[in-house]
């Protein structure tokens, strides 16, 4: 019988290439690491070719392109100048947007990302410019391309239309060029020129220890060394280690508790004080809660993040 | 009288050292308590042993030939917990023959400490041009330009991690009875045969009728060719030290224009005059074309 998945797996293997550049990318501006930034331009033969997973995902994400611009002009929308090239002399800058999206007089950059159902979650609840701040390190780079489009084409407002991979639900994160935005903007030009001024003198940055270093293409090339950091406290401490065990054999207790009691109080909701056997009395009385149905777009404003400690207690492996 | 012989060699008065504190040497320790301190190390490194096969899951774990072997994910998990500190890495490349022509062999060499054991080990990886895993495919050798010198560089460093760190922890030979006694599930673990898949032949075409004709070349080959130039080019770099964006430079003051837009004859002609070059004499051109 004829392998087909082979076949496709041959075809995409085949796809897999290095595309060296003179200059910096507007797609890898907001990449945190300086040290990267210069030596995707110095030395990208010492980059790692990306894998077989990776250029499926890739492969995706350019059909995926396609398909919701031609959504868009489907649904009426005027889309322009796709896959415009776009070269800022000044900082060495280069990038091609995926189209820009007619709004009356106006011409909006716009890009085109599809997301696993995981990131769609988190870019879904997030402000646009604190994609900068996700757990993904491909998302916190869509802001500075997006912005970094909208200062070459001198436009104020800019557009990230995100697919869902999975319900194909679309959101769109609006960029305007003002406040926090702008500032992010400044910050990633004044970074570019940092790595100008390196790729001028042929050198490269020095490492440094980030989360996401052991998935870059240049660490076991140019990034030889890592720190796993300060290591775990090893204690010897019988007192804590009785309190643990009591830990685990109260547990499954407490759960047992809880769904009895969940299922009493489904049981009693609404009904008039009982007594059961002469022994107990359940009581459901109504009471008041305060709430406030604050709309979506104001509680946004007032979001805040506040550091937590949280404890997990896991165990290890049992011996045998 | 006798005469004085000359073949004597002249005798002077032996010194005998008498004084207690020079004679007095560190007392041996018994051979029962030097044995005693040995088999307390042993069950020490048993127990982190046993301690790190606890920090991993079956997942972290292949059986090669039925031999417990410890993946990259595993050894970054264990240096977690030990605070593992790797450095004074260095690569360097040797070079070898075989009947196929030069080959690299890249070394990577470096030092892992532990800050919770405050024991260090130096170590080495290495990974060549001829590993099959990136050199060869279904069946046959790959040319040169499809190979991905990053990847062996890379596969040298996962080395010389795996094998530093394992050695940092006393992580060596692992059997499985040792990761059944720490609580990995063993039916967990997969069986794995590296030689298999390398040794397929290409994926078979769908049948169909056979063309006529020879189609003429279309531009994908002769982008495809383009690419694996421009791969050669890179190499051609990396073996000689040469910087890629310098040659690149140089390319655009020979050519007057960027890598990017050259063409196939372009990128053969100057394939061919760098590797006409002295690695030097080329330095200093490149050094004036980026002036």
């Amino acid at each position: 019988m004829i392998n087909i998945v082979a076949g496709i797996d041959a075809w995409y293997e085949r796809q897999i290439k290095a595309y060296p550049h003179p200059n910096n990318r507007a797609s890898e501006a907001g990449h945190q690491c300086e040290r990267f930034l210069v030596a995707s331009r110095l030395q990208p033969e010492m980059k790692r070719l990306h894998d077989l997973g990776l250029q499926r995902i890739f492969y995706d994400g350019v059909e995926r392109e396609e398909k919701i611009l031609s959504l868009c002009k489907k649904a009426g929308f005027v889309i322009r100048e796709q896959q415009r090239p776009f070269e800022w002399k000044e900082f060495h800058l280069t990038g091609r947007i995926d189209a820009k999206v007619e709004d009356g007089e106006n011409l909006i950059p716009l890009e085109v990302k599809g997301c696993s159902p995981n990131s769609f979650r988190e870019i879904e609840h997030l402000p646009p410019i604190e994609l900068i701040k996700s757990k993904k390190p491909w998302v916190r780079r869509y802001p500075a391309q997006i912005l970094l489009y909208m200062l070459m084409d001198e436009s104020p407002e800019g557009i990230i239309l995100f697919e869902n991979k999975l319900t194909i639900k679309p959101i769109q994160k609006e960029y305007y060029l003002e406040g926090e935005a702008l500032d992010y903007a400044e910050s990633i030009l004044k970074k570019l020129e940092r790595v100008n001024d390196y790729v001028a003198r042929k050198e490269l940055p020095p490492a440094s220890q980030l989360e996401d270093c052991t998935s870059c293409g240049f660490f076991g090339t140019l990034c030889l060394e890592q720190d796993f950091g300060e290591g775990f406290d090893f204690i010897d401490d019988e007192a804590v280690e009785k309190d643990l065990d009591r830990i685990e054999e109260l547990t499954p207790a407490k759960e047992e508790c809880n769904t009895l009691y969940e299922k009493i109080k489904a049981m009693f909701k609404g009904k008039p004080t009982t007594i059961i056997r002469s022994k107990w009395c359940i009581e459901s009385k109504k009471y008041k809660r305060t709430i406030f149905d604050i709309p979506d777009d104001i509680k946004m404003k007032f979001t805040k993040k506040i550091e937590c400690w949280k404890t997990n207690i896991k165990k290890l492996k049992e011996e045998h | 009288m006798q005469e004085k012989r000359n073949d004597l060699v002249p005798v002077s008065e032996e010194v005998i050292v008498t004084d207690p504190e020079i004679l007095s040497v560190e007392k041996p320790i018994p051979i029962e308590e030097a044995i005693k301190g040995i088999e307390d190390k042993l069950v020490y490194f048993q127990k982190i042993k046993h301690l790190c096969i606890k920090f991993t899951n079956p997942f972290d774990w292949v059986l090669q030939k039925g031999v417990p072997y410890l993946m990259e994910s595993g050894t970054q998990k264990i240096a977690i917990p030990f605070g593992v500190n790797v450095d004074n890495v260095e690569m360097r490349t040797e070079w070898a023959e075989d009947e196929r022509g030069r080959y690299a062999i890249y070394i990577v060499k470096g030092r892992a400490y532990s800050r919770k054991l405050n024991r260090e080990v130096w170590d080495e990886g290495v990974c060549t041009e001829r590993d099959k895993f990136f050199a060869f495919a279904y069946g046959q050798w790959k040319p040169k330009y499809e190979i991905d010198i990053a990847s062996i560089i890379k596969k040298a460093h996962t080395n010389f991690y795996n094998r530093v760190i394992k050695r940092l922890l006393a992580l060596t030979s692992i059997t499985k009875e040792e990761l059944k006694q720490a609580g990995i599930d063993l039916s967990k673990l997969s069986d794995i045969d590296y030689s298999s898949k390398k040794d397929e032949k290409l994926p078979s075409k769908p049948k169909g009728r056979p063309p006529k004709e020879v189609p003429p070349k279309r531009p994908f080959d002769e982008d495809k060719e383009k690419e694996a130039k421009r791969g050669q080019i890179m190499d051609f770099c990396k073996i000689n030290n040469l910087i890629y964006a310098e040659v690149a430079q140089l390319f655009k003051v020979k050519y007057k224009r960027e890598f990017a837009n050259a063409s196939l004859d372009q990128l053969l002609n100057y394939k061919d005059y760098l590797q006409g070059q002295k690695p030097e004499d080329l330095r200093k051109e490149i050094a004036e074309a980026t002036a």
